[in-house]
């Protein structure tokens, strides 16, 4: 498209005004469409009918360029003098204080999972996909496992982080926490005595989304673990035995093995 | 520490998408996403630190410490809901300027006010074009930080997302969350208004609060 040399009578204070606005992009190579058009006929325009606008646009130019690069060292400077590591270690510690304060408020809640009697679809859906994974993955055993101590909870957690090849270190040094899980009120196991149990290995990589619905699908409802050996008992509804185990062990990259 | 400006368009391409992948694996909560974002928050603090510094004039430095923080804190927090619809480093700095507007609600005195002794700049002659180049180098620094923080601070925020941040139109226009034709005019009374207030000082005509650069004056000086 080629519009017409700008003529001197045609240099309006509009065209000025807009070819000083769009000057610092220009000069940074930074506009497109109209504009770039706009200000490519300007500037040759005024480079060969405007000398004297022509040396005030070149110094504009300059004075940019002058003030940017003043500026830019500033900022340098200015960053540079910044206590980078302290502000790190606040942002590290406030994101720990978050996963800390989740895991209270979570281990707090009744259990919910899909084959409860007291499900309900608004606190099944109570950990945001936002939630950091080790956050949501103890939520989930809290709720799961119907504990009431975060420092229980924490140390399932941190065994089934054992099970996702995170953290195996953990593995002889949290045992003790491991408190039975039978005779309270409403607690899974009780709630499991007429349900037929299996014994399941997840896959290390399995997220708590996918075991979730890996669960869910059969009506299953985690009971006791992460053993030793990384084994969780699920408790299912005892007349789906069959079809559940086919397809929990149809579940590829989800359950490693499923026993009766 | 480095400070992440590029001016190589290609660089700048490659380095977005190198905070593309950190921010991609901050949302992936998984064993990795702390790591990515101390990297994050390494190639970016010094543009939300400089960035938020231009705007909270006479906090000090620990004040505008904690609006880094709370942003890049947010950045955490936030990572999932990132589209892609726009540079890393917008995003973020878009970010930074909701945190830093929510400290000035909290502490107004955080930023000083414009006294309006460049808004009849663009009635001056354009005759200071070259006058930043007559000031010594350290002198230059130090006035051209004390004229910008005269500017109104939109207007402040415009030029400093240009100059030093080599933003384009849209992208300044997405920090400040108005329409790239408001950036074009704040950039343009912004430019006048700073040119006035250096040749101003040039000229000895400046009023009497003009004795010394900003950042050799304390807080209190200035409320």
């Amino acid at each position: 498209m080629n519009q017409p040399p700008i003529s001197h009578d045609s240099m309006d204070n509009a065209d000025l005004r807009r070819a000083r606005e769009l000057l610092p992009w220009y000069a940074q190579g930074q506009l497109a469409g109209d504009d770039h058009l706009f200000m490519s006929h300007w500037l040759e325009n005024t480079m060969a009918h405007h000398p004297e606008l022509a040396a005030d646009i070149r110094a504009e130019l300059a004075w940019l360029r002058s003030t940017q690069t003043t500026l830019q060292a500033d900022m340098q400077a200015t960053s540079a003098r910044q206590p980078q590591e302290a502000g790190l270690a606040a942002l590290m510690q406030r994101i720990a204080e978050e996963s800390s304060s989740a895991i209270e408020k979570r281990a707090k809640k009744p259990i919910n999972t899909p084959a409860n009697p007291h499900f309900s679809s608004k606190s099944a859906l109570p950990i945001p996909t936002s939630a950091p994974w080790i956050e949501r993955m103890q939520s989930w055993l809290s709720d799961a496992l119907g504990m009431r101590s975060p420092a229980l909870a924490f140390g399932i957690a941190a065994l089934v982080m054992l099970q996702a090849g995170v953290i195996s270190a953990l593995l002889l040094s949290e045992p003790a926490q491991q408190a039975p899980l039978s005779g309270a009120p409403n607690s899974p196991a009780s709630a499991a005595a007429d349900q037929a149990l299996l014994t399941v290995a997840f896959a290390p990589q399995a997220t708590e989304l996918a075991i979730r619905q890996a669960l869910a699908a059969v009506g299953g409802q985690i009971v006791s673990g992460p053993s030793a050996l990384g084994l969780y008992t699920v408790a299912i509804p005892p007349s789906s035995e069959d079809s559940a185990i086919s397809q929990l062990r149809s579940a590829k990259g989800v359950v490693d093995s499923v026993q009766r | 520490m480095s400070v992440s400006r590029p001016s190589d368009p290609s660089a700048v391409l490659s380095q977005d998408a190198e905070h593309a992948a950190l921010l991609a694996r901050i949302a992936a909560r998984d064993a990795g996403s702390e790591a990515a974002m101390a990297q994050l928050y390494r190639a970016l603090q010094g543009n939300v630190f400089a960035f938020v510094r231009r705007r909270l004039s006479l906090a000090d430095d620990h004040e505008v410490q904690a609006v880094v923080v709370d942003t890049m804190y947010e950045v955490w927090r936030a990572a999932p809901q990132f589209a892609g619809g726009s540079q890393v480093k917008t995003w973020v700095l878009g970010i930074a300027r909701h945190k830093l507007l929510d400290a000035v609600r909290k502490d107004p005195h955080a930023q000083r006010g414009y006294d309006d002794i460049a808004d009849h700049a663009e009635t001056l002659p354009d005759e200071s074009a070259d006058i930043i180049n007559q000031l010594a180098e350290q002198q230059r620094a130090e006035w051209l930080a004390y004229c910008l923080d005269k500017l109104p601070e939109e207007q402040r925020e415009s030029l400093h997302l240009l100059l030093v941040e080599g933003m384009s139109v849209e992208d300044i226009a997405q920090v400040q969350s108005c329409p790239g034709g408001t950036v074009k005019t704040r950039v343009f009374h912004a430019k006048a208004k700073l040119k006035s207030c250096l040749a101003r000082w040039l000229k000895h005509e400046e009023p009497a609060n003009m004795q010394a650069p900003v950042k050799a004056q304390k807080k209190e000086d200035w409320v």
